[in-house]
């Protein structure tokens, strides 16, 4: 070997240094934390084989086929689950609207109110929209009321930070050219700060509101209405090709939301 | 010069920034009303900062501006709102609202007599009409309808000339109005911006880094080296000897 | 003063100008959702007297929660610390499964066709049923215990891991697989040399996103009885345990938000 070559060769391997150190360092601890995770839960693979086969038999013998003669027992929990997403994402948005605004360090010049915004939303964010239906249920009763405020107060946290997010990065020039004509601060709000954010709001609520759907089909499972409780009482009843019956209900509800959101959000961000 | 009747007063401004960079070192002069001050000079000069200051936009550290009249430093709230609408202002990066048609850009200029009406962008028709024929004045009849991001660098910029002169301004600031534009577009906005504020008697303080459209344009020329006025004078006075004066700091820094 | 006369009569000017059918468009929108926002609050029973009800006896309720039950610490620290286990194997095997089932799902690498479709169907199956109901399904198999929480993850992440893996598969270059199969290397050897080192960086943003998310879930698994921390909320509500339940909330929120900061640097490190 030439020394030229040796020279390139240390220099190959210096540059792969710093990269694979830190790779290494990553792999090294992603081992120790899954076997720390595999000694902490008793997870063990002879259970993982002796669970396979009950799950395929499981699978087998008791979900398939659905019981599709049970549709009608779904349809209004699926309704329900609709409505709870619904009326869980209207008051979301009307209550993150305050929040993000509050919480954009643009708009809002007192720190105080700032960090008091972005604090509120990040902690509805934090806790689950289950541990929130958990609550509700406790306090106004089970059915669809809790978790309709459930569904509401978990997406709150996400829009008002999401939509705070969006607010901080439209262009200011625009917001103090609206001041320098003497705007009031309302009207620079809906001139000027209003046409930029808009299409990042029709995003964030139109994906918030797919969210909801899958938040509004679990909440039940707590008590607090909707396609979960129906799933959970058939369950309970060991009605398993009943169960499985409600699982395609949510899926289809999952498919054809996501589907009719997607195509209104397009056509409302296009006339835009 | 026309009249010698004084509109805007400027006393010993001073403005420094939090950081502790001085940017005006105690800046005095008049503006006769009805002229055309062009304020040349490099760039980080404190031109942008000297406009800011005169509509309230950046507040003063000392020393007084007075508009018509009114003393600026320490407005507020509704009282610095009505000095706004007397004073016009034009961006270098236009800050027009480009997700709004052309037509509704200009009646932004006429937001300040609306309140809750101008909230919700319902205007009367009579300054709708008035709007369409200012727009028609710039040229840009046949883009009333468009929605402003479809517009050329130089059509926003006029856009932005239309809202100002909606607001039926007593003086209009253009903070390097054409420093984004080529130098087509550039002439042509300048041309603009002169034939509008004579037709409508406006007074103008535009602020350049070109001295041949200062000497082109201008009734009077101020030049602002590191926050201090160098130069004051018509067109005529600003020599070779005076412009290397001007500029003659900016390439020592460098 | 120049006059620039009005090239339109006020009727053309008028319809020049005039946004009514964009109004209108978005006004239909807004009667509709509206009504269908009051058609849904009275489908499920809701009006304003049920809600001055309700808020009132949910600050009764908060008023109670106060102080909360620090004495429950010691008992909720291994539950959390075993919440968090739970993420870790769940999103571990999540990923070891949607990194190997994308390679035959992937367009551009899969041995047989036909088996990319069944697979994505597959993924989309697995995403969109909630990983809540996932638990639920493998406790009635396997019974009670973190076992049914970790699988529950597991699946459900295969289902979100899948499909973005096996889409950033399908758009690396072809040029990088053509040149590696033409120096004659397996398919083993074209995946994980060609394949893998392209698409490093979105796996593991999305699999430190989908750490995120499953931490969110596995705090909650055990009110279905998936093990964890989710238990103690359910336990607590059912008691009228309420310094407590507050207890396990703040517990589940330091777990999360500690996880974040976490994932947070991690991803940082990444780019």
């Amino acid at each position: 070997m030439d020394r030229n070559m040796e020279n390139n060769l240390a220099q190959l391997k210096k540059s792969r240094r710093p990269g694979q150190l830190r790779l290494l360092f990553a792999i090294i601890l992603v081992i120790v934390a899954v076997i720390w995770s595999w000694a902490g839960t008793g997870f063990s693979i002879p259970a993982i084989m002796r669970g396979v086969p009950r799950i395929y038999n499981f699978i087998i013998d008791d979900l398939i086929p659905p019981r599709f003669d049970s549709w009608q027992k779904f349809l209004n929990p699926t309704l329900q689950t609709l409505y709870m997403a619904y009326v869980g994402a209207i008051f979301a948005i009307i209550l993150s609207l305050g929040l993000g605004i509050i919480s954009a360090n643009n708009l809002i010049s007192n720190r105080l109110i700032v960090y008091l915004g972005r604090g509120i939303s990040s902690f509805l964010r934090a806790v689950p929209a289950v541990a929130w239906a958990v609550i509700l249920v406790a306090a106004v009763g089970l059915g669809p009321f809790a978790g309709t405020i459930a569904i509401a107060l978990g997406g709150a946290g996400m829009l008002g930070k999401t939509y705070a997010d969006s607010l901080e990065e439209i262009d200011m020039g625009q917001v103090e050219a609206l001041k320098a004509v003497g705007a009031s601060w309302f009207q620079v709000l809906t001139q000027a700060v209003l046409p930029q954010f808009l299409p990042d709001f029709f995003t964030w609520s139109f994906y918030r509101f797919d969210l909801n759907i899958r938040s509004a089909a679990v909440v039940g499972l707590v008590g607090a209405g909707g396609l979960g409780f129906s799933l959970d009482t058939a369950i309970r009843l060991f009605q398993f090709r009943e169960a499985t019956m409600g699982i395609l209900w949510i899926f289809g509800l999952i498919l054809i939301v996501e589907f009719i959101t997607a195509k209104s959000r397009d056509k409302i961000l296009e006339g835009l | 010069m026309k009249q010698k009747d004084v509109l805007i007063k400027i006393s010993d401004l001073k403005k420094s920034f939090p950081g502790g960079t001085e940017a005006l070192k105690g800046v005095s002069f008049d503006v006769y009303r009805g002229e055309l001050l062009v304020i040349v000079g490099a760039s980080g000069a404190g031109k942008s900062t000297l406009l800011r200051c005169i509509n309230g936009l950046s507040a003063i550290s000392s020393g007084s501006i007075v508009v018509d009249g009114i003393e600026v430093n320490g407005l507020k709230g509704k009282k610095l709102r009505q000095l706004r609408t007397d004073v016009g202002m034009i961006f270098q990066s236009f800050n027009i609202v480009n997700r709004k048609r052309v037509i509704d850009n200009a009646l932004h200029g006429r937001l300040a007599y609306y309140g809750l009406r101008g909230v919700l962008g319902l205007y009367s028709f009579e300054d709708k009409k008035k709007a369409f024929e200012i727009l028609a004045r710039l040229d840009l009849e046949k883009q009333v309808a468009k929605r402003a991001d479809q517009l050329s660098g130089g059509q926003k910029q006029r856009v932005a000339i239309a809202r100002a002169i909606m607001q039926e301004p007593k003086v209009l600031l253009a903070d390097e109005p054409v420093a984004s534009l080529d130098p087509g577009a550039s002439s042509k906005v300048l041309g603009y911006l002169h034939k509008i504020c004579q037709e409508e008697d406006i007074t103008a303080i535009v602020s350049l880094h070109q001295i041949d459209y200062a000497r082109n344009y201008a009734d009077r020329i101020i030049g602002l080296t590191e926050g201090v006025v160098t130069f004051e004078g018509g067109p005529e006075d600003l020599d070779d000897e005076a412009i290397q004066e001007l500029y003659f700091n900016e390439e020592e820094e460098e | 003063m120049k006059k620039v006369n009005n090239p339109l009569n006020e009727k053309e000017f008028k319809a020049l100008i005039s946004k009514r059918k964009d109004n209108l468009f978005y006004l239909i929108i807004l009667i509709f959702m509206t009504f269908f926002l009051f058609f849904s609050l009275s489908q499920m029973n809701i009006n304003p007297a049920r809600v001055i009800r309700g808020f009132s006896t949910l600050s009764d309720l908060i008023k109670n929660m106060f102080p909360p039950d620090f004495g429950q610490l010691s008992r909720l620290w291994p539950l959390a610390i075993e919440s968090i286990q739970i993420a870790i194997l769940g999103t571990v095997l999540g990923i070891i499964f949607s990194i190997t089932l994308s390679m035959f799902a992937a367009k551009n690498l899969t041995p047989i066709p036909g088996l990319g479709v069944i697979l994505k169907g597959f993924f989309a199956f697995t995403r969109a049923v909630p990983a809540l109901v996932w638990a639920l399904l493998f406790i009635t198999a396997v019974g009670l215990g973190t076992l049914p929480g970790i699988l529950a993850l597991g699946v459900n992440s295969i289902g979100m891991l899948g499909k973005v893996f096996s889409e950033s598969f399908e758009n690396i270059n072809k040029a990088t697989i053509e040149g590696l199969n033409s120096t004659g290397a397996s398919r083993m050897q074209v995946f994980f040399q060609g394949v893998v080192p392209e698409t490093i960086p979105i796996i593991l943003s999305w699999s430190l996103f989908r750490f995120d998310i499953n931490i969110r879930y596995s705090s909650i698994l055990g009110v279905v009885g998936a093990g964890g921390i989710g238990w103690e909320l359910v336990r607590a509500s059912r008691m009228r345990d309420y310094p407590a339940l507050l207890m396990v909330i703040l517990v589940i929120l330091v777990m999360v938000y500690a996880v974040e900061q976490f994932t947070g640097y991690a991803r940082r490190v990444v780019r």
